[in-house]
């Protein structure tokens, strides 16, 4: 008798064991499949909207107004590097880069602003990376207030990572 | 002997349905939170928001001073967050809102009526 009833007893502790561990698995399986779902959905129907490119062109656009004014280079914003950006009405944060070089006729850099993470190699890669900045590289040409109108070139080159807002 | 027995298997069936009612609640709340994930996903006032946001930032990026821009915003409320220059766009139907940042300095003000947002650029 005294024996059934132990079996009796280690039989139900070891179900209960057993139902404990089969919710467990329960609960984690329903965990996956809410998680599977949300996923899908998540792929499916979240469509990334990359609009860096065209901000890039806004930055660039901003840039080469303040440098130049009706083609003339723009002295007096460029005298002062430290509030270059600050002269040109523009706020930036770590997600950009920037890089302002102004040549004159024999090619000898008169002015250069650099602004950010250094994003020029990943602009210039052909290679296939997931997280590419959107960039912008352009060249114009200004002359100088100076007697002579040298004509200097201007480059501008624009990088714009955000790709949390751009990739995904 | 036998009421003991009886009575430690009453725990057990206790045991199990508290399981049982856990698990219940569980997936009750895991439902819920699905169905609000995917109703925001399918319904298009999220993207619209997005879409918004991208294109009044992008509008605010190239405009020059003395600008208004005027935004068609029947349906989303369009605001300024001036400390971290961000656009955010938030569809009246959600909780949730969009935003999307500028890097222009000038003073913006945004003003608005039933059907419109004006944002002035000085």
């Amino acid at each position: 008798m005294n024996k059934s009833t132990n079996n009796f007893k280690r039989n139900k502790k070891s179900q209960l064991g057993s139902e404990l561990i089969l919710w467990i698995f329960r609960f984690i399986f329903l965990i996956m499949v809410s998680m599977g779902i949300v996923m899908i959905v998540g792929a499916l129907y979240t469509q990334s909207l990359d609009i860096r490119k065209i901000e890039a062109l806004a930055l660039e656009r901003k840039l080469a107004d303040c440098i130049s004014t009706n083609g003339f280079l723009n002295q007096a914003v460029l005298n002062d590097k430290d509030k270059f950006l600050e002269n040109c009405n523009i706020v930036l944060n770590d997600e950009f880069y920037a890089n302002v070089t102004v040549y004159d006729s024999s090619n000898k850099v008169i002015f250069n602003f650099k602004y950010g993470e250094n994003l020029e190699p990943l602009c210039k890669t052909t290679s296939k990376i997931k997280y590419k900045p959107g960039c912008l590289e352009t060249s114009l040409s200004v002359a100088n207030n100076s007697i002579n109108r040298e004509q200097l070139t201007t480059n501008i080159l624009v990088g714009i990572k955000k790709f949390d807002k751009n990739l995904k | 002997m036998l009421k003991k027995n009886i009575l430690k298997e009453k725990k057990a069936d206790v045991q199990q349905m508290q399981f049982f009612l856990m698990y219940i609640v569980f997936s009750i709340i895991i439902l819920i939170f699905l169905l609000y994930f995917v109703h925001n996903s399918l319904t298009v006032e999220g993207s619209k928001s997005k879409i918004l946001a991208k294109e009044v930032a992008l509008l605010i990026d190239f405009a020059k001073p003395g600008t208004v821009i005027n935004v068609a915003s029947t349906g989303f409320v369009v605001s300024l967050d001036e400390t971290n220059r961000e656009i955010n766009v938030k569809a009246e139907k959600k909780l949730t809102s969009y935003s999307y940042d500028y890097f222009n300095s000038n003073k913006i003000e945004i003003t608005r009526n039933e059907t419109n947002t004006f944002i002035k650029i000085s």
